[in-house]
C-alpha cells in the first residue's frame, strides 16, 4: 500500500531540468523542434526520476495531486512516463543520465533520426537482440558517415508501426541494429 | 452500533442458504456445476436454465477494440489485420468493438505490432457497454475503482479523447503493475493511477467525480463460458464474502460521486446477490439516487425484480444482463445509477 513510509515526490519540472531534456533530445534525435508543453511534465521519484507526461486538465490534476499529498499520497504515475532519468557522481560533479520510453515516440514526428524497416526485419528486433541488415534494406539509407553511437533512431514498419529506438553502427555494406527499447517488450514481460 | 451495511446483510442472510432441489441437482451433475448454483438458474431463470447452461459450454468469440487513441481510423486497423489472416466483423450494438472471426496461428492476436503498439486491444465488447453507459465527456473527471487492468480506463480515456481526468484505483501491486503497463502502450494520457484500497479515499475525494465506474470484484459466476473452473469455485459463503465486498465499494463509490453526477455498476458475473441484491442497498439506504434507463441497444435482458422471497423496487428493471444463450457473450450486469442534486 502506498503510505508515508514511501517517500515518493511527484512534483511539475523545473525550467532547468526541462531544458536538459530537450537539448538531449534534439542532440540524439536530430530534431528540429520538440513540441513538449513545459506545465504538462511531471517528474516522480526521488534516487531516479520518471517523467510523465499528462495530456488530461491539469487544474483537475492538481487539486487531485493537493489532496493526495495531504494525506501523504503519492499516485503511481499521472499520464504517461516519456522518461527516466539517473542522478549519477562523477568526479565531484553531478551527471544526469537519460533513458527514452515507448511513449516519447509521439512527440519525436519532427525528428530526422528515423529509419524504416519492412515486417520482417522488425519482427527479429521484436526479439530485443542486436540484428544486421544490408545497407540499402533501411530506409532513409544510412552511410557511413552516420556511424555516430551518440545517436539514437526511431524504428518504424514499411506499415508505418512505430517499434523502437535502436543505435545503429555501421560497418562496410552492412549495418547492425541494436534496440534499445522495442515493442517486445510487452511481450518479453508478460504484461 | 451496526452500521447500514451491516444490518442489510443480517437481513439477507438467507440469500446464501440453499437447500437444492431434486431437479437441480440433477441439472447440477449434468453440467458440472454446484447445485445451489443450479437452483438459483432455476430459480431466477426458469424454464431457460438449462438452455443457459448448455450454452455455458460453448466457445465465445473472441473480440478487439480499436484504439482511437493510436489511431485514426479504425478501417485501416481492419485492412492491417486482414492482410496479415484476421477476419474481422463490426459488433453491431457497441462502437469500436470487432469481433475475431478468424485467426491464423500466426500472429496470435496478442502479438501482432498493431497490438504490441497499441492500436487494440483485446476485450470483450460486453465489458465495454459500462462505459459507453458512462458515457464520459472530454471535461469530466471520472473515477474508476477496481481499474486492472485497465481495458475500461483505457475506453474511458478513449470518449475522453485523452482530455479531463481520470482517476484510476486499484488495490493490487502486480495489478497495478499490468494497469500502468496497459495504459502505457495504449497512449493513455489523461489518466492518474493511485495502488490504493478505496476506502481511503473517499475524504479525499468526497461529492468529487462527475462520474464514476464501479466494475466490481466479483466471482465471475458469469464467465462460465470462459473458463470451466469457476463451476465449482464458489461456495455460498465465497458468494456472500463477495456481496459484503460488494457493498462496501458501491457505498464508497456512491460517496464520491457529485450531486447530479453518474454512478456505473457492473459486473461479470450474474449472481442476483452480486447485483441487484447490490443496487437496491443503495436505493433503500440513500433518498437521492435513481436507477437510470441505459440508453443502448444490447442484446439483454432487463434486471430481476423478484428473486425467491424478495421482491425488489421497480426501478431495477432499468439494469441490464447479458447471458450466453441470449446475447453469445459471457454473463455480464450493468446497472447505471444518478445522484440526485
Amino acid at each position: 500500500m502506498q503510505t508515508k513510509k514511501r517517500k515518493l515526490e511527484f512534483n511539475s519540472i523545473n525550467t532547468k531540468l526541462y531544458n536538459i531534456i530537450i537539448a538531449y533530445l534534439k542532440k540524439k534525435f536530430n530534431c528540429d523542434s520538440l513540441d513538449i508543453p513545459i506545465e504538462r511534465l511531471f517528474a516522480l521519484g526521488n534516487g531516479f526520476l520518471t517523467v510523465c507526461y499528462f495530456s488530461g486538465n491539469l487544474e483537475a490534476a492538481k487539486i487531485t495531486l493537493t489532496g493526495l499529498q495531504a494525506q501523504g499520497l503519492h499516485p503511481y504515475c499521472l499520464g504517461v512516463p516519456l522518461l527516466i532519468i539517473k542522478y549519477t557522481k562523477h568526479k565531484n560533479s553531478k551527471k544526469i543520465k537519460i533513458k527514452p520510453l515507448f511513449n516519447l515516440i509521439n512527440f519525436l514526428k519532427n525528428c530526422k533520426n528515423k529509419i524504416i524497416l519492412n515486417e520482417r526485419i522488425v519482427q527479429k528486433l521484436s526479439y530485443g537482440k542486436p540484428i544486421d541488415v544490408d545497407l540499402h534494406e533501411i530506409n532513409p539509407y544510412i552511410g557511413e558517415h552516420e556511424n555516430n553511437k551518440s545517436k539514437l533512431y526511431v524504428i518504424e514498419t514499411d506499415t508505418g508501426i512505430t517499434i523502437g529506438f535502436s543505435r545503429i553502427f555501421v560497418y562496410k555494406n552492412k549495418a547492425r541494429i541494436v534496440p534499445l527499447l522495442d515493442i517486445g517488450w510487452y511481450l518479453r514481460e508478460g504484461k | 452500533m451496526e452500521s447500514s451495511i451491516d444490518e442489510y446483510i443480517k437481513k439477507h442472510a438467507d440469500l446464501f442458504v440453499h437447500s437444492p432441489t431434486a431437479r437441480a441437482l440433477k441439472l447440477a451433475e449434468k453440467y458440472k456445476v454446484l447445485g445451489y448454483m443450479a437452483q438459483r438458474y432455476l430459480d431466477f431463470l426458469k424454464d431457460e436454465a438449462e438452455e443457459f447452461l448448455r450454452s455455458c459450454s460453448l466457445p465465445l468469440r473472441r473480440a478487439i477494440r480499436c484504439n482511437t487513441l493510436k489511431l485514426d481510423s479504425c478501417e485501416r486497423l481492419v485492412r492491417s489485420l486482414e492482410l496479415k489472416g484476421f477476419k474481422l466483423e463490426p459488433v453491431k450494438w457497441i462502437k469500436y468493438f470487432y469481433w475475431v472471426n478468424r485467426a491464423p496461428s500466426s500472429p496470435t492476436l496478442g502479438s501482432t505490432f498493431e497490438y504490441l503498439s497499441g492500436q487494440y486491444y483485446i476485450q470483450s465488447p460486453v465489458s465495454g457497454v459500462p462505459v459507453v453507459e458512462l458515457n464520459p465527456n472530454p471535461s469530466d473527471t471520472v473515477l474508476d475503482m477496481a481499474a486492472a487492468p485497465g481495458g475500461k480506463t483505457s475506453f474511458i480515456a478513449q470518449l475522453m479523447r485523452n482530455q479531463g481526468l481520470i482517476v484510476a484505483v486499484e488495490s493490487s501491486r502486480d495489478r497495478t503493475k499490468s494497469l500502468m503497463s496497459n495504459l502505457s502502450r495504449l497512449g493513455v494520457a489523461n489518466t492518474l493511477i493511485l495502488r490504493q484500497r478505496v476506502e481511503k479515499l473517499v475524504n479525499i475525494f468526497f461529492e468529487r467525480f462527475d462520474r464514476v465506474l464501479l466494475d466490481s470484484p466479483c466471482s465471475g459466476e458469469g464467465l462460465l463460458p470462459l473458463d470451466p473452473a469457476r463451476r465449482t469455485k464458489t461456495s455460498p459463503e465465497d458468494l456472500l464474502r463477495f456481496f459484503e465486498t460488494q457493498l462496501v465499494l458501491i457505498d464508497d463509490a456512491y460517496k464520491m460521486v457529485r450531486p447530479g453526477g453518474l454512478l456505473v455498476y457492473s459486473t461479470c458475473s450474474i449472481a442476483p446477490e452480486e447485483n441487484e441484491f447490490v443496487v437496491e442497498y443503495l436505493l433503500e439506504n440513500y433518498d437521492d439516487v435513481k436507477v437510470e434507463k441505459i440508453s443502448g441497444s444490447y442484446p439483454v435482458e432487463e434486471g430481476l425484480t423478484e428473486y425467491r422471497k424478495y421482491i425488489l423496487s421497480e426501478e431495477l428493471r432499468h439494469c441490464i444482463r447479458f447471458y450466453p444463450h441470449k446475447s453469445g457473450t459471457e454473463g455480464f450486469f450493468v446497472c447505471k445509477l444518478r445522484r440526485g442534486n
